[in-house]
Parts: structure tokens; C-alpha cells; sequence
């Protein structure tokens, strides 16, 4: 036997022997060494020259630079990437490192406060919708925000601690009440983007069967008032989240809006007029238009923001909204809850799935 | 990309100078009715001088102090800003109200503008005749010469097209440098009247009064409508004479470099053209006027001068030609003056060795492989070697003459010669690559150490805050602080050294 694994081994070995070997220029062999992972980005070269010395005079003009370059980073010229994680799962992962990252996102002024948006200095097909009329600060700050970003870096973590403070002190009661919800929640995100994914699938095969007809048709009529007394608690109980975006929010309304719109395409198809508790003509315009009312109503400390402000309405505020035929953007559930009722969990193909959200609503509460 | 992002990356580009606008009038063509379309065009040169904004920067402040480099730093930091938003801006940072800045600042302004330093902006959508746009040609990729001399050629092609689109949109060099109607008594007499002057012929009382509003209505547009930007052909055109001095001044000395550097300040307003061969000829006594008016050639006796100009107007050297009745006047040749700098830089590249050297001197000749080792003084063997390398490297074309109809290789002859164009464009290529390899190289670097930066970001922070913090920093932290400062200034600093060349061979 080890006679045999002996011959084989050699029998091996010779065929690797016989393959061609690449030679250089001078006859050496070339072995091709064995690399662990990439190749290096920047390999060390030989024979480098020695490192120049640098005079004032270069000091000077390298200092110049970082100045402008600093000037350029803060400004509102720079327009930054539409990170490919502000929609979707990825979105609702709190991560710790957000929650404190000095951002001048949402420091930076809009571009019409140092352009002149006139046809006399732009292209026209440039201006868009008319021209955007100049939101020049009063007090100039455009021109000083190198200066002065240091500061309002400073006021914003300060906003952040109190806010947070606050939020903790309100949720102190409900602890349990807090980690049961968040457990489902992470369920319910799980299971509604895997629904948002079939929604644009399944869209055209929804027919005009019972379930169709039935559709939206909620006979919970105390459904809101427990929900919304469900998601004040909810909201409050929630641990601080990062200030959201005013893009973060626009983009939050969008998805609540394309699945309110879903029950819009079915009507106009079918020519159907179901029977909806809730407006179908439910609009992003309307909703930011209401956070904005509510916005100047309050006349908020610089740094609020819109999900604050969904957060601190009172009872008859959201009673207000749920009359004028709007729900609640929930901006932690991609669904708004009015459609998580039973008669749209039979339908299964676009509720969510039944190892997720409790359809009972005593579960929101 | 959604539209709105397009237009905000647009609007900035516009504002920045790096991109022109223009409209080309399309003719109806079948039922299509006639229509308007609005393209864009990207500036590659004022793309590329934002790498030189330091150096600019410089150039103002040693010639028109501090104040000035302020008020050029806001134009180069917004791109282009109107007279109104200039005085707001340094009243803003000065924390004073803008009635105490004013009338410095209009002061300075006025000086920038009279050295034309700054301009006003060109049309933002200038119309642009239909048949002189056409599509970029593809360039023909080749690893043989022929490929090379036709990239060349489409590079021409496509500079044409640029160079039409840029006129169009600039205006005449008058309106250009049109001073504000409100600053036209500023500044020569230290303080005068700001507000409005009255540009009518006395004597027409009753339209002097109409037109006084219009004079008013026109120093209001010219504070608050009229974009103002840096004139960066100005500026390289400063950065251009300081290298000629500084290479006169290698060459000859340093007398004979004052005397250049006065003869430049004098036709520098002459000039028209952003490359000029030759400058507007100066007689021996406006020299002179010129050079004694300078720190440097204040002690200089007329002797000294005269001496100065006969050496740099030898032929062998040719840095200023002779001319006029009786030879009383002189010429500054930037042509020659200019390749004599790049050729000597070319001549020290270590691609080319030893043989490149002497190869320069060949360069206008054809010559064979005996001739090129004689002069190089190298073995036969290693001059082969070389210039098959340089071959490889398309730095020389080589030329084959047959003896024999056959074209055997051993009965041919083989001229080599240095296709001066090419080689140009070859190093201009390499030192892109090696700007753009050093961007990378920094922003690499930079983003080794991010976590350490963002520490000392907050410590900063707090400091500038006056408030306390519990952060600091391990030794191994600031070891690593030192390290990427240290990193960052050499990368930086090497940038602008290279740059230094890059516009040698470009801008100048």
C-alpha cells in the first residue's frame, strides 16, 4: 500500500515537473510568487529620490490650500451623493456611529443663498420651475460658515443630549412595553420589504376577486384612537434616534405614499370605488404641507425637526389629521398601520406575513 | 442621478467657471419645427487652474497686498461673486458693518481691476453657429507612431472647436475690464467721490439730467448685477514672465533678470494673445525709464543696462532680438526663449540618459546609430539599446532608407529623429498621471487616518468652543497625527512643484 502511495506520489510529481518554465531576459526562472489576498494598492518601489525639503514659501502655498479647500468642504457648493442607504432596510438600522458623526449636511445653506438664479447668469433650462427666489441669510452667515462650523457642530450635540435626556425620562414606565415592540418591529420591517418587493411584482396579478372588493374596508372603528394612543406611547418610548434629514423624511413620505397609492392604481384600473375609511388622494405635498403648519404654529428652535414635530403632536392634533382623511407618517414602519388590517392580512400575498405583525392592535399599543 | 442633483451640479460648475453654456439653433428638419438646444462645454483649462490657485493667490499679494488676496480669495472660493456680495463678504468676516469696509475694499477692487486681475463674467448662453460644432472624433488608439501624430491632430481638431466656443462667449477686452461706473474715481485719488459720476458732455443740461438717472441706474446694475471672476490668463501670463526671468537669471544674471523683468511689466498690458511669440518692441530709453523705476535696477547705471541687453540679444542665447532703424529697439522672443526652458528640462529627464543629452542637439537632423554612439560617447551596443528603449517609448521615430530594392535589414540604413510635438505631449501626459497619481496618493492616505482626524476635529472643536472635553489622544495617536501632517504637506507640496512644470509645458 505505501509501496503504491509512493509511485503515485512520484508518478505526481513528475507530471508537475514537465510544465514549461517561464525564463526572463538572463536565463533566470521566473516564479511567480504566491500572493495572500489583493495586490497592494501602492507597492513600495526601489531607487526612490529623497524627500524634497520644504521652504516657507511652500509651506505658505500649502496652507493656502487646505483653506480653500476647507472653505470648499462646508460650503453649499458641495453637493454630496444620495447615500444608496437612506431607503429601504438599511435606512431603519439605527447604527451608533450616526447617531454621533458631526455632519454638515444638515448645516449646509441651500445653493439660491450665494448664486444669483437669473437668466442672465445661468442657462434657462438650469433655473427649473421658475426662479427659486434668493434665501439670503440676514445676518451673512453664508460667507462665514468656515469659521463659524466648529460652533454649530458644538450646539447641535448639545440639542442632541437634552433631546435624548428627555426622551429617556419619558420612557422610563415603559420599558417592557418598549423591547416587545421594538422585537416585532424588526420583524414587521423584515417582512414588509420582502411585501414591498412582491407589491411591484404582484401589482398587475391583483384581480377583481372578494378579496379585491374587500379591500381596505376597515370595520375597526376604534382602530385610530387606539393605534394613535398606541403610537404616542410607541414614539416616545422609542430610543433617540438620529435627527432625520429633511431628505431622509422626503423619502420616508415617499414609500408611505407609494403604498397608500397602491389602493389608488387599483381604483383607477378597475374603475372601482372601494370603500376607503381614508382619502385616496392622499398626497407627500399634503403631509409636509401639515408638518409645516405645524412647523410655523410652534415657531421651533432652529435645530427641529420634522420628525420632532410628528412626535410631539398632541392628541387632538393627530385627531385633526385623522379627520381630514391623512394618517400619521409613521416613520419607523414602511406600512402605514390603517392598512395592516385583517381583511388585508387575508389577502397574504402583500400583507405582511403572519409570523410578524400582530394584526390585533392591541399589540401597537 | 435624478434631474434636480444634474441641475444643482450644473448650476455650481457654471458658477465655478469650468463650464460654458451656449445655444445652437437647430433648422427644422422634416415636421420637426426649428428648436433651440441648450449644450454645455467643459473648461478644461480653468478646471486645471484650480490646481494653481495658491500660486495665484501669491502673485496678488506680493504685488497688491494682503487686502487684495482677501478679496481674490472670495472670488476664487465662490467663483464668481458680484461688487455687492465682495464688500458683504468682507464685512462678514471682518465683523464689521459694510459701510466701514466699503470704501477700502471698492479701493482694492478698482486696483485689481486696472491690473486686470479680475474681469467681469462672459455670457452665460451665448448662440453658437450650427456647423462649427461637431461631435468629438474618436481618437485613434495605436501603439505606433502614426497613431500618435493622429491623436495630435484630433487634439487640434477638438481645441478649434473649443477655442470658437470660448471667444464667442467672451466679451471684447474694453468691456471686460470696464471698471464699475461707481469706482471710476476710486483709488487714483485715494478717496474720492464714490457715488456716481457724470459721464455727459457739459454744456447738454437737459439730458445730462436724463441720462444722470441712467448713470445712477447703471452704477446700481454695475454693484449688484454685474459676476465678477479671476482673470486666470492674466495670472498665468505673470506666473509665464516669472519663469522667463527666473531662467535669464540661471543663464546670465541676475542684473540682466531685472532688466527682462522690467521690459515684461512694460509690454505685459500689450499683450493680447495668451502664448505670444514675440512681445511689442521697446525702445532704449523706455527700457530704461522702466528698469530705473524697479528696487532692483534703481542702482543700475545706463552702462549696466545697455551691457544687460547685448548679452541676452546674442544670437547663441536669443532671448531678445534687435530690431528697428539702426537696431534701437528690442523684441522679446517668448517663442524661443520658452522651448529653450523645456528643452533643457527634456534634456534632464532619466528616460533618456546620457544619450538624450546629446540628443537634443541632433534633434533637428536625421542621424544613424554611428553618429548618435560618437556624440554620446557610448559603445555601439548600448546605444542600440537605448534607443530601441526610446523607440518603445515613441520619445524618437526611426526612418528606414533602402539601398537595395529587397529591403533587407542589413543593407538599410536607419535615421533616428526626435519628433519635438510628440515628445512634448508624452511628458505633458506623464505628468498628468503623476498629478493624478499624487491626488490619489493623498486622499488615500487621508483616508488611513480618518479616525485619528475625526478625534482631533472634535478636540479642535471644543477648543475653538471654549468648552472642556474628555477626548484626547495616545501617544501612538499623535504619532500618527504627526505622520499623515507631515505626509500631507510633501504630497501637497509636490503637487505644486510638479504643476510648476505641467504649466511649463502647457500654459506657457
Amino acid at each position: 500500500m505505501a509501496f503504491r502511495g509512493g509511485r503515485g506520489g512520484r508518478g505526481r510529481g513528475r507530471g508537475g515537473r514537465g510544465f514549461p518554465v517561464m525564463r526572463d531576459e538572463d536565463g533566470m526562472a521566473l516564479i511567480p510568487k504566491s500572493r495572500d489576498g489583493p495586490p497592494p494598492l501602492f507597492p513600495t518601489l526601489e531607487n526612490l529620490p529623497p524627500l524634497p525639503d520644504l521652504t516657507p514659501k511652500d509651506e505658505a502655498l500649502v496652507s493656502r490650500r487646505r483653506h480653500l479647500e476647507s472653505a470648499w468642504n462646508v460650503s453649499p457648493y458641495y453637493i454630496e451623493k444620495p447615500k444608496a442607504k437612506s431607503v429601504g432596510l438599511a435606512a431603519e438600522i439605527e447604527r451608533y456611529s450616526d447617531r454621533y458623526k458631526l455632519s454638515v449636511q444638515t448645516k449646509r445653506p441651500p445653493l439660491s443663498s450665494v448664486l444669483k438664479l437669473a437668466s442672465a447668469y445661468f442657462p434657462a433650462e438650469l433655473l427649473g420651475q421658475g426662479n427659486q427666489k434668493r434665501n439670503q441669510r440676514a445676518d451673512g452667515a453664508q460667507w462665514t460658515l468656515q469659521t463659524g462650523s466648529a460652533k454649530n457642530d458644538l450646539q447641535r450635540l448639545d440639542q442632541l443630549a437634552s433631546l435624548e435626556q428627555k426622551r429617556m425620562k419619558d420612557g422610563e414606565d415603559k420599558e417592557d412595553v418598549d423591547k416587545e415592540e421594538k422585537k416585532k418591529k424588526e420583524g414587521e420591517e423584515g417582512d414588509d420589504d420582502d411585501d414591498e418587493e412582491k407589491l411591484d411584482d404582484e401589482d398587475e396579478e391583483f384581480g377583481d376577486d372578494d378579496y379585491a372588493q374587500n379591500f381596505g374596508f376597515d370595520d375597526d372603528e376604534d382602530y385610530l384612537d387606539m393605534d394613535d394612543g398606541g403610537d404616542d406611547g410607541e414614539r416616545e418610548q422609542l430610543t433617540p434616534k438620529p435627527l432625520m434629514v429633511p431628505s431622509l423624511i422626503k423619502s420616508k413620505a415617499k414609500d408611505f405614499v407609494r403604498s397608500a397609492s397602491f389602493v389608488t392604481r387599483h381604483e383607477t384600473g378597475d374603475k372601482k370605488h372601494w370603500p376607503l375609511p381614508h382619502a385616496t388622494s392622499l398626497t407627500q405635498m399634503d403631509v409636509l404641507a401639515l408638518l409645516k403648519l405645524r412647523q410655523g404654529a410652534r415657531m421651533p428652535p432652529t435645530d427641529e425637526t420634522s420628525q420632532e414635530c410628528i412626535e410631539n403632536l398632541t392628541p387632538k392634533e393627530i385627531e385633526t389629521i385623522a379627520d381630514k382623511g391623512l394618517d400619521l407618517p409613521n416613520l419607523d414602519l414602511p406600512w402605514p398601520t390603517s392598512l395592516l388590517t385583517t381583511p388585508t392580512n387575508r389577502l397574504g400575498h402583500f400583507g405582511p406575513s403572519s409570523g410578524g405583525i400582530d394584526t390585533d392592535h392591541s399589540g401597537l399599543s | 442621478m435624478n434631474i434636480t442633483q444634474l441641475r444643482n451640479c450644473l448650476l455650481v460648475l457654471v458658477q465655478h467657471n469650468c463650464v460654458q453654456g451656449f445655444k445652437i439653433f437647430q433648422e427644422a428638419v422634416g415636421p420637426n419645427p426649428p428648436k433651440v438646444l441648450t449644450s454645455y462645454l467643459g473648461l478644461t483649462d480653468n478646471i486645471l487652474h484650480r490646481m494653481r490657485f495658491p500660486k495665484f493667490l501669491s502673485i496678488v499679494r506680493d504685488e497688491l497686498g494682503e487686502e487684495a488676496e482677501a478679496l481674490l480669495e472670495g472670488l476664487l472660493e465662490h467663483g464668481r461673486l458680484t461688487l455687492e456680495q465682495v464688500v458683504q463678504r468682507a464685512a462678514a468676516r471682518a465683523g464689521k458693518a459694510e459701510s466701514e469696509v466699503e470704501l477700502p475694499l471698492k479701493q482694492t477692487f478698482a486696483a485689481l481691476v486696472r491690473s486686470h486681475y479680475i474681469e467681469r463674467c462672459p455670457a452665460s448662453e451665448p448662440t453658437v453657429a450650427p456647423k462649427a460644432i461637431e461631435p468629438p472624433k474618436k481618437v485613434p488608439r495605436g501603439p505606433n507612431s502614426k497613431g500618435r501624430a493622429a491623436k495630435v491632430a484630433a487634439i487640434k481638431n477638438l481645441e478649434s472647436d473649443y477655442d470658437r466656443i470660448v471667444s464667442v462667449a467672451a466679451a471684447l477686452d474694453t468691456e471686460r475690464f470696464r471698471m464699475p461706473s461707481s469706482l471710476e474715481e476710486v483709488g487714483e485719488t485715494g478717496g474720492g467721490d464714490v457715488s456716481m459720476t457724470d459721464p455727459v458732455v457739459p454744456g447738454q443740461k437737459r439730458k445730462r439730467d436724463a441720462l444722470a438717472m441712467d448713470a445712477k441706474t447703471m452704477a446700481i446694475v454695475d454693484e449688484k448685477e454685474v459676476l465678477w471672476r479671476a482673470n486666470y490668463e492674466e495670472l498665468i501670463r505673470k506666473l509665464r514672465h516669472q519663469a522667463c526671468v527666473a531662467q535669464v537669471k540661471t543663464r546670465i544674471d541676475a542684473a540682466a533678470g531685472s532688466v527682462l523683468a522690467a521690459m515684461l511689466e512694460m509690454t505685459r498690458s500689450s499683450e493680447t494673445t495668451s502664448k505670444p511669440q514675440v512681445s511689442a518692441p521697446l525702445s532704449m530709453t523706455v527700457i530704461m525709464q522702466a528698469v530705473t523705476m524697479t528696487p532692483e535696477g534703481r542702482t543700475m547705471t545706463m552702462e549696466r543696462i545697455r551691457g544687460a541687453l547685448h548679452q541676452m540679444a546674442q544670437e547663441t542665447v536669443g532671448f531678445i532680438t534687435r530690431t528697428g532703424e539702426g537696431g534701437s529697439s528690442y523684441i522679446i522672443s517668448g517663442g524661443h526663449r520658452v522651448t529653450e526652458i523645456w528643452t533643457g528640462k527634456l534634456s534632464n529627464i532619466q528616460a533618456l540618459d546620457d544619450e538624450g543629452a546629446d540628443g537634443t542637439k541632433t534633434g533637428q537632423l536625421n542621424v544613424v546609430l554611428m553618429t548618435i554612439a560618437g556624440m554620446a560617447m557610448v559603445q555601439l551596443k548600448d546605444a542600440r539599446e537605448l534607443l530601441y528603449r526610446l523607440l518603445k517609448e515613441q520619445y524618437v521615430v526611426v526612418q528606414e532608407v533602402a539601398k537595395t530594392a529587397e529591403h533587407s535589414a542589413q543593407k538599410s540604413i536607419y535615421l533616428w529623429n526626435i519628433n519635438w510635438d510628440v515628445v512634448k505631449l508624452l511628458v505633458l501626459d506623464d505628468m498628468y498621471h503623476a498629478a493624478g497619481n499624487l491626488q490619489q496618493r493623498l486622499s488615500h492616505e487621508l483616508e488611513q487616518e480618518q479616525e485619528v482626524l475625526e478625534l482631533l476635529k472634535q478636540i479642535q472643536a471644543a477648543k475653538a468652543a471654549g468648552a472642556e472635553t474628555h477626548v484626547t489622544l495616545t501617544q501612538r495617536q499623535h504619532e500618527q497625527v504627526k505622520r499623515i501632517r507631515r505626509v500631507a504637506s510633501i504630497l501637497e507640496a509636490s503637487l505644486l512643484k510638479l504643476d510648476n512644470a505641467i504649466l511649463l509645458f502647457y500654459d506657457f
